[in-house]
């Protein structure tokens, strides 16, 4: 009866309490005290007493009772040994103690000696029982506690993106199942330089590490001092490494504790092998797309400087070796073609570094407070000769505010738009700029009557190298949307294409202003 | 080294072959006699030897700075100083001219831009070593523009303009240096004085005022050009 009570006691006992309390607390099974035998004997004593108090009301088959309520608890809470000597010691203390003749270990009555070796084997019994029950319901409560242990690191790892993050998630299980500093190490494992704003991984020695490479290298846990060293084993493939290390360094060597280090390794090497697979392919596309780019702008580069440049060759050798046969007419032909090809090769030259100096981060916006009369007025002087008559309709407001941005910028993004619209556009369609500041933002318009740019196309046209459907072998490399947009964004502002009213594109720049004006100078004095 | 042409001797500080070439060919055919120098150090002693009347100088020289050049030279020699430069490097061109440089040039430029940089430069020292430091005297007329500064009026188109004091000083002092590039902190040093040197958005609210009064359309001006950067000038027909 006894062992059924202690069972459902600490199987169920979260949610029923079929004993009292004080008896429940008695009969919890918990972890070895440290000196189990001592306590057997406490418990003997405190028998003892509480027989003493007993004697005078009963009778001596009831104060036996006592003794072996002493075995049970000493069963249940000390383990199997203690527990017997809680029964040889305890029946001894009744013999001397209690039975007639008291305070000697001699006999009156011999059927007390029956009753005394009952006592023993009833005790050894019931140890034995309850000590293995004991041990079943430890084992058992382990095992719930790595199976929780293990689905909520399994759970956790499928939020895993990346390694950092398997890395954060690994640490974190690692101390809670095993009060371990835990280490993901993907193959092949080496020290990494730290990288600021991450906790400090498990630091690993140059004998660790030759463990670490062991582990890969045998397929078998590796163990040096505290450190425990498992490998990550997916389809007979290494992928890395798990390492724990424990405060005490006897931690991790219980058979339970090392087949979870084993589950845990399963998992977390299916988790990593998924993740350096993702990353695997991520890297392959970006060396894709940078391969792309550079064969885009390499092709792109040599046709357009070298276009211009056999131009030139051509007139310049022409002029030098046939000039005298010549006419004014053509001769004044080839001059002017090589001044507009050395321009084309100089507005090119002068696309790409831009770039490359946006895109490096070379180029910080110096910002002052600018006039964009004054930024619209020297781009539209250095587009003139582009322009070639063709009418720009300019609509300031007279009370525009001053604007803090880079001037310089700012005109070339300007440059850039008016050149775009003069190329794509008709000869002879008008062009419109206009500007205006709403609350806190400054928004350019340069739009155009051409043939627009499809919604598709729209978010494209702003990429380096990209030129519109129908203008693949248009001149210019389609940098100087792209130029535009990177000085926007460095403006903290952006750029986008809309379609116009009435027909034709209409490119909106969006800059913040930079805040409040600054004070203007007084001269409230009379007209000179 | 002196070679060709009876006019304005002119002195090339330039390291790149070409463009010694360049503009050796063009001078000589416009009448200017060209010594050439390839280093800073060689510039300051040919200059001294030489007696230029004209300095046309590359800001980029190998052998350290063409500003050395700049401010060695501004230190005795008092003809028009040009300098030449790289685009992306308006803050050297805008040291170079507040150490004294007259005016620049971006490559590439053309020889029309040449010229007329050098032919602005030497009547701007013509005017001044004639006014005799009394420059701010007489009419000026450029296109439709007339300043009489003896009698404080200005009128465009024919017809009297009314300017602000501080307007009517920020004009002067570009018809003083009529053609040539004025940085805002010279602007600056001379309208409003040594203290504001900072303040360039007080040229631009003032400039926009003056083009409002004197431009046909101020969005694209004719009169009173901006230097990205660097300042304005007040163009001129040379």
């Amino acid at each position: 009866m006894l062992p059924s009570v202690t069972t459902s006691t600490s199987m169920h006992g979260r949610r029923e309490h079929p004993l009292p309390a004080p008896l429940q607390r008695l009969l919890n099974v918990g972890p070895e005290p440290r000196h189990p035998y001592v306590y057997a004997l406490v418990v003997v004593a405190v028998a003892t007493v509480v027989a003493f108090a007993l004697y005078p009301f009963e009778d001596l088959a009831n104060l036996i009772m006592v003794y072996l309520l002493a075995t049970v608890i000493a069963a249940v809470r000390l383990g199997r040994g203690p527990s017997i000597m809680t029964t040889i010691v305890g029946t001894s203390a009744f013999v001397y103690f209690f039975v007639p003749n008291r305070y000697s270990f001699v006999m009156a009555d011999l059927t007390y000696l029956q009753t005394f070796s009952i006592m023993i084997v009833v005790g050894i019994i019931v140890s034995t029982l309850t000590s293995q029950l004991r041990a079943e319901l430890l084992a058992t409560e382990a095992r719930e506690r790595r199976s929780r242990a293990l689905y909520e690191l399994s759970r956790a790892l499928t939020a895993g993106d990346s390694t950092a993050q398997l890395e954060g998630i690994v640490r974190e299980h690692v101390q809670l199942a095993f009060h371990a500093r835990g280490r993901l190490m993907p193959a092949p494992p080496r020290e990494l330089p730290a990288e600021p704003n991450t906790p400090t991984p498990l630091p690993m020695s140059v004998a660790d590490l030759a463990a670490a490479e062991r582990a890969c290298a045998t397929r078998q846990p590796q163990r040096t001092g505290a450190l425990h060293l498992q490998p990550l084993i997916v389809a007979k493939e290494v992928v890395g490494v798990l390492a724990c290390e424990t405060i005490e360094p006897t931690a991790i060597t219980s058979r339970g504790d090392v087949q979870l280090v084993e589950s845990f390794a399963n998992n977390i090497a299916v988790a990593l092998h998924r993740v350096l697979a993702g990353e695997q392919v991520q890297r392959a596309h970006q060396r894709a797309e940078e391969e792309r780019l550079r064969n885009v702008m390499l092709s792109s580069v040599s046709h357009d400087l070298r276009t211009p440049l056999a131009a030139i060759t051509g007139a310049v050798t022409t002029l030098i070796a046939d000039g005298a046969r010549l006419d004014d007419a053509t001769r004044r032909d080839l001059q002017e073609s090589i001044r507009d090809d050395a321009d084309a090769l100089e507005r090119h030259v002068r696309n790409l570094l831009d770039l490359t100096r946006l895109e490096s981060g070379g180029l910080q916006a110096r910002r002052d407070w600018c006039s964009i009369e004054e930024v619209v007025g020297c781009a539209l002087r250095r587009v003139d000769t582009l322009l070639a008559g063709r009418h720009v309709d300019v609509q300031l407001p007279a009370d525009l505010p001053l604007v803090r941005v880079d001037g310089t910028l700012l005109e070339q993004l300007l440059v850039n738009l008016l050149e775009n619209a003069v190329r794509y556009t008709p000869r002879g369609s008008p062009l419109q700029l206009t500007a205006g500041v709403h609350g806190e933002s400054l928004q350019l318009v340069v739009a155009d009557r051409g043939p627009g740019i499809p919604a598709a196309e729209r978010e494209h046209v702003f990429s380096k190298f990209y030129r519109g459907e129908g203008h693949r072998h248009a001149t210019g490399a389609g940098l100087g949307l792209a130029i535009c947009r990177a000085i926007a964004h460095l403006h903290d502002g952006d750029i986008r294409v809309d379609e116009r009213d009435g027909g034709g594109a209409s490119f909106v720049t969006t800059l913040p202003t930079g805040g409040r004006q600054p004070t203007s100078p007084s001269d409230g004095e009379d007209p000179a | 080294m002196n070679h060709g042409g009876t006019g304005p001797h002119v002195l090339v500080v330039e390291d790149e072959e070409q463009m010694r070439r360049f503009l050796r060919v063009t001078l000589r055919v416009n009448n200017y006699r060209v010594t050439e120098a390839t280093t800073a150090a060689e510039a300051l002693a040919m200059a001294q030897e030489q007696r230029p009347d004209v300095v046309v100088l590359d800001l980029g020289l190998p052998d350290g700075d063409g500003m050395q050049v700049v401010s060695g030279l501004r230190s005795w020699f008092r003809g028009p100083l040009l300098v030449v430069s790289a685009r992306h490097q308006e803050s050297d061109k805008v040291q170079a001219l507040d150490a004294g440089a007259d005016d620049y040039l971006t490559k590439p430029f053309g020889t029309s831009e040449l010229l007329a940089r050098l032919r602005v430069a030497q009547r701007h020292f013509a005017r001044a070593a004639g006014a005799a430091g009394n420059s701010d005297r007489g009419l000026f007329v450029a296109g439709e523009l007339k300043v009489d500064r003896d009698r404080h009026e200005v009128t465009v188109r024919g017809e009297a303009v009314k300017l602000t004091p501080i307007e009517y000083k920020l004009l002067v002092t570009l018809v003083r240096n009529a053609g040539k590039v004025v940085t805002r902190r010279q602007l600056l040093r001379e309208v409003w004085g040594e203290q504001h040197l900072d303040e360039a958005h007080y040229v631009r609210v003032y400039m926009s005022n003056l083009r409002r009064k004197l431009e046909v359309d101020p969005a694209r001006p004719q009169l009173l050009l901006t230097e990205q950067n660097i300042g304005y000038r007040l163009q001129v027909d040379v």
